[in-house]
């Protein structure tokens, strides 16, 4: 299934909360097709209620996300902000979490993506790979670090 | 094979609680048990318990109300710490059924 667009991997982004990275990340979303409008409001209500900072082994993540309703067709994005961004700790209200690296995940039907679901999780937990990926500035290298994601 | 039904929550009732129900099917294969994941956000957790019987919940979003069932964090499965505790707790509620 594809998942991954070279439009969607953005580096070295200047955003300063996890409000302006979900934005920044929805508007491309938008433009291009992948959400309807009311995407980039739900994500950002979601994400305040029910956060979405994970950290592996000692690398801040966020996989910002909401439900199918408002998703066209399913992606997974990459954003890189310039300087760590303060996401909450899923799970809790009020637990930061700095998040070095960002991942949207954009997700149509969870059962259709089970597969791809299994490798996100694999990716969660790979902080090497997190960790490559955060310092890559090629973006087609990202990518092909991701390519794993479409493999059926 | 013993069954064992578990409520998966999550904040959207899809994602996470998705890929929770899938690692906790597998885990519990290997250990013999049959688990029967549902998926559902928070706000449907009291119509689940209401119309269907669960062992144990496993959430990735807070559950704040007090419930019948044991109530396991599972937040550990999408970042692999802490995952052996999720399934210890998990497998004992199957064994005492």
């Amino acid at each position: 299934m594809k998942v991954l667009d070279e439009a969607l991997i953005q580096l070295d982004v200047d955003a300063a909360t996890a409000d302006e990275a979900i934005l920044h990340m929805a508007d491309t979303l938008y433009r291009l097709g992948y959400v309807k409008e009311d995407y980039a409001k739900r994500v950002l209500t979601r994400e305040k209620e029910y956060p979405t900072g994970l950290i592996g082994q000692g690398l801040g993540i966020a996989i910002p996300h909401t439900d199918p309703e408002c998703v066209i067709k399913p992606a997974v994005c990459v954003l890189i902000p310039k300087e760590p961004v303060k996401f909450m700790m899923m799970g809790t209200k009020d637990e930061p979490v700095m998040a070095e690296i960002i991942l949207p995940l954009v997700v149509k039907d969870s059962r259709m993506q089970i597969n791809m679901l299994k490798k996100i999780m694999e990716l969660l937990k790979d902080t090497e790979k997190l960790d490559k990926i955060r310092e890559c500035k090629d973006k087609k290298e990202i990518l092909r670090m991701l390519a794993f994601l479409e493999e059926e | 094979m013993k069954k064992i039904n578990i409520l998966t929550v999550c904040g959207s009732g899809t994602f996470s609680s998705t890929m929770v129900a899938q690692k906790l099917t597998e885990v519990l294969r290997e250990k013999g048990f049959e688990a029967h994941c549902t998926e559902c956000n928070n706000g449907q957790i009291e119509t689940q318990l209401s119309t269907a019987k669960y062992d144990c919940m496993c959430f990735t979003s807070p559950c704040n109300g007090t419930y019948p069932i044991p109530c396991i964090n599972a937040i550990g499965f999408l970042t692999g710490i802490g995952e052996e505790e999720i399934i210890e707790k998990v497998l004992e509620v199957a064994r005492s059924l």
